[in-house]
């Protein structure tokens, strides 16, 4: 066998002994080099590590072609930092814009599917803390799969998750001029209604049983931006189920059913205990699209800006 | 327990049997406790009430409001009192339903969700919320309808060759029940978002969602029930003891047992349709009843009624409560008194 | 008069009982013998309404039995049977009072009129239980027991009483006097009653007439010295069986012989 020119140096009396030795060592070399592409196929050297919302640091390669959502909101952003034809995976939740429609679908929000999602070779799965997190995330990283957190709390947050997508699809420039467009609208939002009188709201998730939004809801950031408080601001938890007795005795001024969206045709009517309330005696129960209340994504603005109209329509008549 | 039914019996004074006057005395006794229960309910809530107003306008059965604003007059009047009714309804039911399941089958521990027909009525009432969602007599008829075809269910099941015996009522009930209880998970599973969180604390008992248009009718079935089974009391002693002695007897076991089945369906699927599954209550209190006041269905059917409304009255007290303005699921709450307390009757027994 | 006319029971394939004729007549006891399997059980089982009979019929007072109402039965054919699990807690006196539901007056609830309290301590007198009235059944021993079903079923005041095998688990002392009581309530209300027993000897002794059944049929009926021959035992029960007059009563005794097989 020859291999270059140095095999002709050797004494021929060890020449099958070398042969045999190089020959081992470089079919040792091949053997482990073919293992470490078959691991490392999909890993290039991690040229980028940030840092999600649960406090990880998320490695992350130079370029990423291939990523997942696992939330209606993510799905969205994707879409609006310009990143939707490398979207390759999505929740059965995710209807907007349309063509996520289209995208392959990976089960819901809550129970996705490990073998889809791996079988889709992302790069790097976006999820909202409403997720299972601890179980598939190791499973995925096992993968060479990236685990992104988003956990958009209010209306900033939402501006910072918008910020993260675009950093991962290497879409920054186009992020920042969606955030900065997002910011104006809700700067002119809030400016215009800093000089009313905010109104007391009463959020109605569903009539019965009765849930309304409490402290942690992402939609009572955005009551408080339209203008508004929400009466049930202080209530612990994000989504509590409420005693009718204090909803009666809230009397909110104006009421928000969300309703339309994601959740179809329901939460029409106002629940029995605030059938006498200020809201329904002066007529102010606004119906507006849930998914623009309760998706942390760029929509949020969209329901900021009509809650503010239906709560202050004296300031927004241009 | 030996020792408590002797001091039972010893209550009951010179012999140990159940008495006319004895089961009045109890039943007099837990009535009322009962109404002193819905009156001192009615006085805590999330919301504040001035006590003496409140007690002022309550013995004036709401015909004056005695110095409550609006508010506060609705608050009582239109969601505590109602709600509390409904409780001592739900409450009466289960239990009863629960006691005559006892007897019947002999088992203490029969129970309304262990037979399936909790779930059975609860299929159905998601059968009426699905299909006639805006009418409110969808869901008691179709839970009576539910339960009532879960009963038969278990009953065909249970038939061997030497008839339905208690034992194969109970295992074919556990089969029926878990079942329709991996049903009910799937159905909830093709539920959106929202629906499965209202559903699921439906599913937990939740008296919330009183509707006045239903409430007389829950009070009526759980009045009408408790009647329909204590003219069947003595029935079911004989039928407590097997049931070839009480045919033996003189009892028509056969009809006997098709009334206990309807009636108990009847309480069970008005209960599951007004407030979810509220469980333990059919275990529970029949067996403390039994406990304190001897075996005897004449005394332990009405107090195990009184009983139940009470059990149910406080639970809710504290769903409601606990942690205002935000509520419990009350079914919860009864999970977690009922369960350690029969840990404990067992133990004694 | 309880009469039972060519009585037929079948499950299905298997005949239970097959052609049996008996009458209970006022003051007498009959005893029922035989192999497990002959169908004594279901015998007493069609006499009193449990089981409809496929062939023949039953007759009470010269009617048809299922011409009458449960309760009606049930005021006058009491049944003594093995007594079931006792699964909650009761005691003597609500046992036995018990035996008064076919007397109520509201069917399937109200409570025991005076008669029937004096009636239930007349019979606890008669079975002894008096001293035990209050306590729980669960307190008794098994004789004790026996005693208080006997009780609840002479509280019916039944003037024909099914017993089967009442002295199953009883030891020597108590199956005597459970038997007497029964006579004694034969003869002082002139009550019959069917016994079913596998203790050839009380039957000896206590029946006026004996039934001995094989596979479903009657092979004889007749009084004791009739029935309780060798040849019949041995007939019957494939045993080979010694019979001779009891010493002290002149009954018939009956001692099996059994061939003990001595290997050498």
């Amino acid at each position: 066998m020859k291999v270059g020119g140095t095999f002709y140096l050797f004494p021929t009396l060890h020449n099958r002994k070398r042969l045999l030795l190089i020959s081992f060592l470089l079919a040792v070399c091949v053997a482990t080099s073919c293992n470490t592409n078959l691991k490392d196929r999909v890993q290039e050297p991690a040229a980028r590590v940030i840092a999600d919302d649960s406090g990880k640091r998320v490695a992350l390669p130079p370029k990423v072609d291939r990523v997942v959502s696992l939330a209606p909101n993510l799905t969205e952003i994707v879409f609006a930092v310009g990143g939707g034809n490398r979207l390759v995976g999505d929740t059965t939740y995710c209807d907007f814009p349309a063509e996520a429609k289209n995208i392959a679908k990976v089960g819901d929000t809550l129970q996705p599917s490990l073998e889809k999602i791996i079988a889709l070779q992302p790069q790097v799965v976006l999820v909202s803390t409403a997720s299972q997190l601890e179980v598939f995330t190791r499973q995925l990283q096992s993968h060479n799969i990236s685990v992104f957190v988003t956990d958009p709390r209010d209306l900033d947050g939402v501006f910072r998750s918008i910020e993260q997508v675009g950093e991962i699809l290497g879409e920054t420039e186009k992020a920042k001029l969606v955030v900065q467009r997002l910011r104006e609208r809700s700067t002119v939002v809030e400016n215009t209604v800093k000089s009313t009188t905010p109104v007391r709201v009463f959020y109605q998730l569903s009539a019965e049983p009765l849930y309304t939004a409490g402290h942690d809801a992402f939609v009572t950031d955005l009551i408080k931006r339209a203008g508004a408080i929400s009466v049930t601001a202080d209530v612990p938890g994000a989504w509590p189920k409420y005693s009718a007795e204090s909803a009666l005795a809230a009397k909110p001024e104006a009421i928000i059913l969300p309703t339309g969206g994601s959740m179809g045709e329901g939460n029409l009517t106002v629940a029995e205990p605030l059938r006498k309330s200020p809201a329904v005696t002066n007529n102010r129960v606004y119906k507006i699209n849930d998914d623009h209340l309760v998706r942390p994504g760029p929509r949020a603005v969209d329901g900021l800006e009509e809650m503010a109209k239906a709560l202050h329509p004296e300031v927004f008549r241009r | 327990m030996i020792a408590a039914t002797q001091a039972g019996a010893a209550f009951a004074g010179l012999d140990s049997r159940t008495t006319p006057s004895k089961t009045l005395i109890s039943c007099g006794a837990l009535g009322l406790a009962l109404l002193l229960a819905i009156v001192v309910s009615s006085l805590v809530g999330s919301e504040q009430l001035p006590v003496r107003a409140a007690l002022c306008s309550l013995a004036s059965f709401g015909s004056t409001p005695c110095g409550l604003t609006s508010d506060q007059f609705d608050i009582l009047f239109q969601i505590r009192i109602p709600r509390i009714l409904l409780a001592a309804a739900v409450g009466a039911s289960l239990a009863t339903a629960g006691a005559s399941y006892q007897s019947l089958l002999r088992n203490p521990l029969a129970e309304p969700y262990l037979l399936g027909i909790s779930n059975g009525a609860a299929v159905g009432t998601m059968i009426a919320l699905v299909f006639f969602g805006a009418n409110e007599w969808g869901r008691p008829v179709l839970a009576f309808a539910g339960a009532l075809v879960a009963t038969m269910a278990v009953y065909r099941l249970a038939l061997g060759r030497a008839g339905a015996t208690p034992e194969r009522l109970i295992l074919a009930g556990v089969i029926v029940t878990t079942f329709l209880s991996s049903v009910i998970v799937f159905v909830t599973t093709l539920m959106d978002a929202t629906r499965i969180r209202s559903f699921t604390f439906w599913l937990l008992g939740d008296l919330s969602g009183t509707s006045t248009t239903l409430l007389p009718i829950s009070i009526a079935i759980a009045v009408l029930g408790t009647i329909l089974l204590s003219l069947n009391a003595r029935s079911l002693n004989l039928l407590m003891l097997g049931e070839r002695d009480a045919f033996d007897l003189g009892v028509e076991v056969r009809s006997v047992r098709l009334i206990i089945f309807v009636v108990a369906s009847l309480l069970v699927g008005s209960s599951v349709a007004a407030s979810g599954s509220v469980g333990y209550v059919g275990l529970v209190v029949p067996h403390l009843t039994r406990l304190s006041l001897g075996s005897d269905n004449r005394i332990s059917i009405p107090c195990a009624a009184l009983g139940g409304g009470l059990f149910v009255i406080a639970a809710d007290t504290v769903a409601r409560t606990i942690i205002a303005p935000r509520e419990l699921p009350v079914g919860a709450i009864t999970a977690l008194i009922g369960a350690p307390l029969f840990i404990y009757l067992l133990k004694r027994a | 008069m309880l009469e039972a006319r060519e009585i037929q029971v079948s499950y299905g394939e298997r005949v239970a009982v097959s052609g049996v004729s008996l009458t209970l007549r006022p003051g007498e006891i009959t005893a029922v013998i035989g192999p497990n399997g002959a169908g004594k059980s279901t015998l007493l089982q069609s006499l009193n309404g449990r089981i409809r009979p496929s062939g023949g019929s039953v007759l009470l007072d010269d009617r048809p039995l299922d011409q009458f109402s449960r309760r009606a039965i049930a005021q006058r054919i009491a049944v003594v049977a093995q007594e079931a699990e006792l699964r909650f807690p009761i005691t003597v006196l609500e046992f036995v009072l018990g035996g008064r539901f076919a007397w109520a007056t509201n069917s399937g609830w109200g409570w025991e009129s005076k008669r029937d309290l004096e009636i239930a301590r007349d019979v606890l007198k008669e079975t002894e239980l008096t001293s035990l009235a209050d306590r729980l059944m669960t307190e008794l021993s098994g004789g004790e027991r026996q005693r208080a079903v006997l009780a609840r079923a002479l509280a019916t005041e039944a003037l024909f009483l099914l017993l089967d095998e009442p002295t199953a688990n009883l030891d020597l002392s108590h199956q005597a006097t459970l038997l007497s009581l029964v006579r004694s309530r034969c003869d002082r209300r002139q009550a019959s009653a069917l016994v079913i027993t596998h203790d050839v000897n009380l039957a000896s002794q206590f029946a006026d007439q004996v039934l001995l059944m094989k596979e479903g049929r009657a092979i004889r009926h007749g009084v004791p010295v009739e029935v309780l021959t060798s040849e019949l035992l041995h007939e019957v029960f494939d045993v080979n069986v010694l019979v001779d007059s009891h010493p002290v009563s002149g009954l018939p005794r009956i001692t099996p012989v059994h061939e003990l097989v001595r290997h050498s």
